[in-house]
């Protein structure tokens, strides 16, 4: 024991030493492991001493981490990665742990980016994509590092994700290769799906109970009528083939609906459950009924006809001027839609503004089940480790501890020192820096880059608590309708994951058929002149859609998705 | 010269129409050149027509922040200036043997080049032959990607074809030797198809954003566009994380939008590369060859 | 003079030639080309035997025919009109109409989208000031109008950029003929067909030829953009052409075969129609590719 504690030190001192020959003047580099145990306020006591090493296999996750230098890959168009030391939580990884990420930037084109690295046998030592066929791909190729050796060694792995999530993730080998990103583990959902209403428009036409579909259309019609310019409803830009339009109101259509469940976009199911199987789109009376009303009140003009080709811009440009009365979108409660929005109306007019409410929905559906939105316990993407990497198990360290509340508390509110001295409970308490803070600058900082190990259940409960602990300022508005509505109101989707065939299957061919007839479908809907025709229209696209092969398509996700059930339930 | 009635018409027509024509492609440049200067978030309200009304710099600063950027704006510079030379020199060589009669094989040449403007292998062959010559992430890549442009040979030739024999016999006659004819009598007089290709090529060069973002990492190496890629994604990145995961944690007015971002990039990348027509211009001029065989 | 660049022909176009055979590969990238299967005509079987495959063919014909019909006379017109005046206007006209050709179609299309949209759109405004119409026009989402749009679109853009080449060559033509033209009494309208247009005559007819053999590559990142990648399901039967097709098969897709077949087809069929457009023009005596 004392020969291990000797040399420990003498470890330290080696870090330490090396720490302060290359940063200088810096007063936090040279004690790596001794600063931690103090600061520790809500670590067992049990691990206070460090272990080195990832031997044994209980243990804070920090002290399992060792140094470590890799190269990771975003595979996504729109992102950049800054250099890591320009980030001060960053920073503070590689002063304390010895941990260092060197980005590789995909420049704008992810897709090509990716498969030059393949070729020329250049992966990174770690990457970030989303789920399903790059994954796969990379799998099948023998390119990256099983991860279920660490399982063992490293129990709070498991522990943090959660067994069945982990489950999930596995591949088609049976092997787990993917460490998911904001996975939830709690049992609270996210979600930013919501609609939002015209504060003052509302009141002037005298607050009416807005909850079911006839009270929302009487509300449109009078608003119309009172207000020439202003767009009576209006949803998000289309996305991915999915008219948010449509998806909105088929989440108010019946019980237990949610947009995914129409959606033939990338990660929609394009299925109904009913009973244990996966019925077609066009058999689901929900689909229809909301076909028929989108219809009707586009028609009528009640509802923007732009709502196929206009922008992002163009949308926030209408919400901004108060132009649209009621709006819906997948994520309307975010900081740049209806905050923003809100913000700037009440800017002008401490009376005006956006207010977040509850779904509409048809008459007869239970309120609480409406689900605008959704989420999954899997997260948003994941990272894998790939083959080229000197040490796996180190990177998979560094991961292990970034998940961890600790972790998180570093990526996602910074290193301790800087804007909290203490933590209680978990949950850092702001300091003066932190109150007093300018915002602009606090936001250039960008703490919470490179967190690609997002744990959603800390996080969310944590960012909630430390709200309470600031001043009496007006609360967040995007957290308030968070926390009262989209949060509420999302419906948890795990079950339904990887439900997309790999493109180059034949279920995978039908289903890019289907894809595009389904968006000619949507519109020739919602553009149809009657109910009558939006029926024909209906039985039309649904024989169509079976000469094209959607029962095989569906037959397989019916498989799969009865397979993940049985997965969660192990 | 005198004008008939109908001339001074098609003249006032002429001029009507250029001015409409030099407003509406004129007007929207200006209009994201004004919206380079105003603030983000006052934009978003619609409505900034000729002039910014909230007046910034922060959208530049963004962009001058970004501190590879007098780098990235070094090698677009050195790209264009010698990639375009390179590209000139050897095109317009190939162009000229191909432009005189009574050269062996002359159609199969032709064929085989004008074969590769319609077949290619790809990008990710061109990749592994570019990366096999271990040209990967180097700066001669980009002076080689696109040296010989079939398209620009084919325009030289038929410049090259048209030019009076009556020029280059009198030349060998005094005794040059085929490239001697090629540098001091044809070059000369081939500023107009010289001028206009080296405004395409350099264009191109100056332009290409993607190329670059597959075939170079490291950072001192990367173009000024490829760049300019990066600041709006980086831009674009905030919001779409915030959209994604709401977990931005932004708590301050945007007054930096993604589009205002992206006017000011814009005018960055291509303002520089607008004022080189004006010099080219001269080269346009009237009676080159005039002059040339009066003798 | 000619081994530079054949060189470097040979090394850079010819060398990564062998891409071509994945068409009739069931390639995978990680196998690359010695690994991947041989499944012959497969491939091109079922791009042609696709449902899509009639609406592509017919999608890029009628919009690279539109593309040629207006776009290519409108630089030479331009280029002829610019001809005719002089001074400061003619450089200043110069300058400012070949600006288009530098905006990225992304911020093009951006703008497009706001002039045309329904609420507050400023061209139906327009439209509606002037009592042309009186409502406004859904332009974006009328399949009829996507053709146009789009071909207006691309005309703008490139018409200064286009004329620059005509210029040059218009600045080769001798002015002893137009002096010795008018002195016969020519008006200077007569003077623009009788002299400039058969000087350019040459350039036209290459730029012509390459056109048509050009006819396959309808657009790619124009179209894009303005059915907002593909999204807008009320244009895409209009608008889905091969070079669309393919970057939605092969890059995301990932069936690279399959892209490469539908890319050779359009390369095959490119070729056929370059050597008929310069045998005619060969037949017509004046100046041809080869």
């Amino acid at each position: 024991m004392l020969r291990k504690k000797w040399f420990h030190g003498l470890l330290v001192l080696a870090i330490g030493l090396t720490m302060t020959l290359a940063a200088c003047s810096n007063g936090n580099g040279g004690n790596a492991k001794e600063t931690n145990s103090p600061k520790k306020t809500n670590a067992p006591a049990a691990t206070a001493a460090p272990t080195d090493g990832a031997e044994t296999g209980s243990g804070d996750p920090i002290d399992k981490v060792r140094p470590v230098t890799f190269t990771q890959y975003v595979n996504y168009d729109w992102y950049t990665a800054p250099t890591w030391d320009e980030r001060p939580h960053a920073k503070w990884i590689t002063e304390n742990l010895g941990i260092t990420m060197e980005p590789v930037q995909s420049n704008g084109a992810a897709a090509t980016k990716l498969n030059s690295m393949i070729v020329s046998g250049q992966l990174p030592d770690a990457i970030v994509l989303d789920k399903g066929k790059d994954v796969e791909r990379l799998v099948k190729a023998g390119q990256l590092v099983e991860l279920d050796p660490y399982l063992e060694k490293y129990p709070e792995f498991v522990e943090t994700i959660g067994a069945d999530t982990l489950n999930m993730l596995r591949s088609e080998d049976g092997k787990l290769y993917q460490i998911p990103n904001w996975f939830i583990s709690g049992e609270n959902g996210n979600g930013n799906a919501a609609y939002l209403i015209n504060r003052k428009i509302y009141k002037e036409l005298g607050s009416p109970s807005l909850e079911t579909w006839a009270e929302l259309e009487a509300y449109l019609k009078q608003v119309k009528e009172k207000y020439k310019d202003v767009v009576p409803l209006d949803f998000g830009e289309i996305r991915d083939g999915e008219l948010q339009m449509l998806g909105m109101l088929y989440s108010g259509s019946a019980d237990d609906r949610t947009p995914a469940f129409i959606s033939a976009g990338s990660g929609g199911v394009f299925g109904i459950p009913s009973g244990q199987e996966l019925i077609s789109v066009y058999d689901d009376p929900a689909f229809e009924s909301t076909a028929l009303y989108a219809s009707s009140i586009f028609r009528q003009g009640l509802t923007s006809q732009d709502t196929f080709t206009q922008t992002r811009d163009q949308i926030l440009e209408k919400l901004k001027n108060g132009k649209i009365a009621v709006f819906g979108a997948y994520d309307s409660v975010v900081e740049g839609i209806g905050r923003e929005a809100n913000n700037a109306l009440q800017a002008k007019d401490p009376e005006a503004g956006y207010d977040v409410i509850w779904p509409f929905h048809a008459e007869g559906v239970d309120r609480n089940k409406v689900h605008p939105g959704g989420y999954n316990t899997l997260g948003w993407n994941v990272n894998v480790i790939t083959k080229n990497a000197k040490d796996p198990e180190a990177i998979f360290a560094f991961m292990n501890w970034a998940i961890s509340e600790e972790g998180q508390r570093v990526f996602f509110f910074g290193p301790e020192g800087l804007f909290y001295d203490e933590v209680v409970d978990g949950v850092p308490v702001p300091n003066d820096a932190y109150i007093n803070r300018d915002p602009k600058k606090y936001d250039e900082l960008k703490i919470g880059e490179f967190n690609w190990y997002g744990n959603t259940s800390y996080v969310d409960t944590t960012k909630g608590k430390r709200e309470k602990l600031l001043p009496q300022e007006a609360q967040d508005w995007t957290t308030v309708a968070q926390t009262t509505v989209s949060f509420v109101t999302s419906k948890n989707m795990t079950e339904f994951s990887n439900l997309d065939p790999l493109p180059n299957t034949e279920e995978g061919i039908i289903m890019q058929r289907l894809r595009d007839h389904f968006k000619g479908v949507v519109s020739k809907l919602i553009f149809a002149k009657s109910d009558d025709d939006v029926r024909k229209l209906l039985a039309e696209a649904k024989a169509e859609a079976e000469k094209l092969g959607y029962g095989k398509v569906l037959k397989w996700k019916t498989e799969k998705w009865q397979e993940n059930l049985r997965t969660m339930s192990q | 010269m005198k004008l008939s009635a109908g001339d001074k018409l098609l003249k006032l027509i002429i001029y009507i129409l250029l001015t409409m024509l030099a407003f509406i492609t004129f007007y929207p440049f200006w209009n994201s050149f004004v919206l380079s200067f105003n603030l983000g978030s006052d934009t978003s309200l619609g409505g900034v027509t000729f002039w910014p009304r909230k007046f910034t710099l922060e959208n530049y600063k963004i962009v001058f922040q970004e501190k590879h950027i007098y780098q990235a704006y070094l090698i677009t510079i050195l790209r264009t200036v010698g990639g375009t030379l390179l590209a000139m020199f050897f095109t317009s060589l190939f162009a000229y043997a191909m432009s005189k009669k009574g050269i062996v094989f002359k159609k199969f040449y032709m064929f085989a080049a004008v074969f590769t403007m319609f077949f290619s292998g790809g990008l990710i062959p061109y990749f592994i032959v570019v990366y096999n010559l271990g040209l990967y992430n180097t700066f001669s890549f980009l002076l080689l990607h696109g040296m010989i442009s079939v398209y620009h040979m084919i325009i030289f030739r038929t410049f090259f074809m048209e030019l009076p024999d009556g020029l280059e016999e009198s030349a060998k006659i005094d005794g040059c030797s085929n490239f001697g004819v090629f540098f001091r009598i044809v070059l000369p007089v081939s500023g107009p198809v010289f001028a206009t290709l080296s405004l395409f090529t350099a264009v191109f060069l100056w332009n290409d954003w993607f190329i670059p973002a597959v075939f170079i990492n490291s950072q001192n190496l990367i173009p000024l566009q490829t760049l300019l890629v990066q600041v709006i994604n980086a831009g674009t990145t905030a919001s779409l994380m915030a959209n994604l995961n709401s977990y931005a944690q932004s708590m301050v007015e945007n007054t930096i939008t993604v589009k205002a971002l992206q006017m000011a990039t814009m005018m960055v990348a291509t303002l520089p590369i607008l004022f080189i027509y004006p010099f080219l211009q001269k080269y346009f001029v009237k009676g080159v060859l005039v002059g040339s065989l009066k003798e | 003079m000619i081994w530079p660049a054949l060189l470097f022909l040979i090394i850079f176009s010819y060398g990564p030639m062998w891409g071509i055979l994945i068409a009739f590969q069931e390639y995978d990238l990680f196998s690359g080309l010695r690994g991947s299967p041989w499944v012959g005509l497969l491939q091109f079987k079922m791009f042609v035997e696709s449902p899509e495959f009639w609406e592509i063919i017919r999608n890029t014909f009628a919009i690279s025919f539109l593309k040629l019909l207006i776009g290519f006379p409108a630089p030479i017109v331009l280029a002829l009109m610019l001809n005719e005046v002089a001074g400061a206007f003619k450089r200043v006209v110069q300058t400012v109409t070949y600006i288009p050709h530098f905006m990225s179609w992304v911020v093009i299309s951006g703008m497009a989208f706001s002039m045309l949209a329904v609420d507050n759109g400023a061209f139906n405004g327009l439209l509606q000031t002037l009592n042309v119409i009186d409502e406004p026009v859904n332009w974006l989402s009328k399949p009829n109008y996507f053709w146009g749009i789009l071909v207006s679109l691309n005309v703008w853009k490139e018409i200064g950029f286009g004329s620059i080449v005509y210029l040059a060559a218009i600045a080769g033509i001798d002015p002893a003929l137009y002096e010795s033209a008018s002195i016969d009494g020519a008006s200077r309208f007569k003077q623009i067909f009788l002299i400039t247009i058969p000087c350019i005559m040459p350039i036209m007819i290459i730029f012509l030829i390459l056109g048509i053999g050009n006819i396959l590559n309808a657009g790619y990142e124009d179209i894009l953009v303005l059915t907002k990648n593909m999204n807008n399901g009320i244009v895409l039967p209009v608008a889905n052409v091969i070079d669309t097709y393919v970057y939605q098969m092969g890059v995301l897709n990932q069936r690279y075969s399959y892209a490469a077949a539908a890319g050779l087809f359009k390369s095959i069929l490119s070729i056929a129609l370059l050597l008929f457009a310069n045998s005619a023009a060969r037949k017509f005596g004046r100046t041809s590719l080869w």
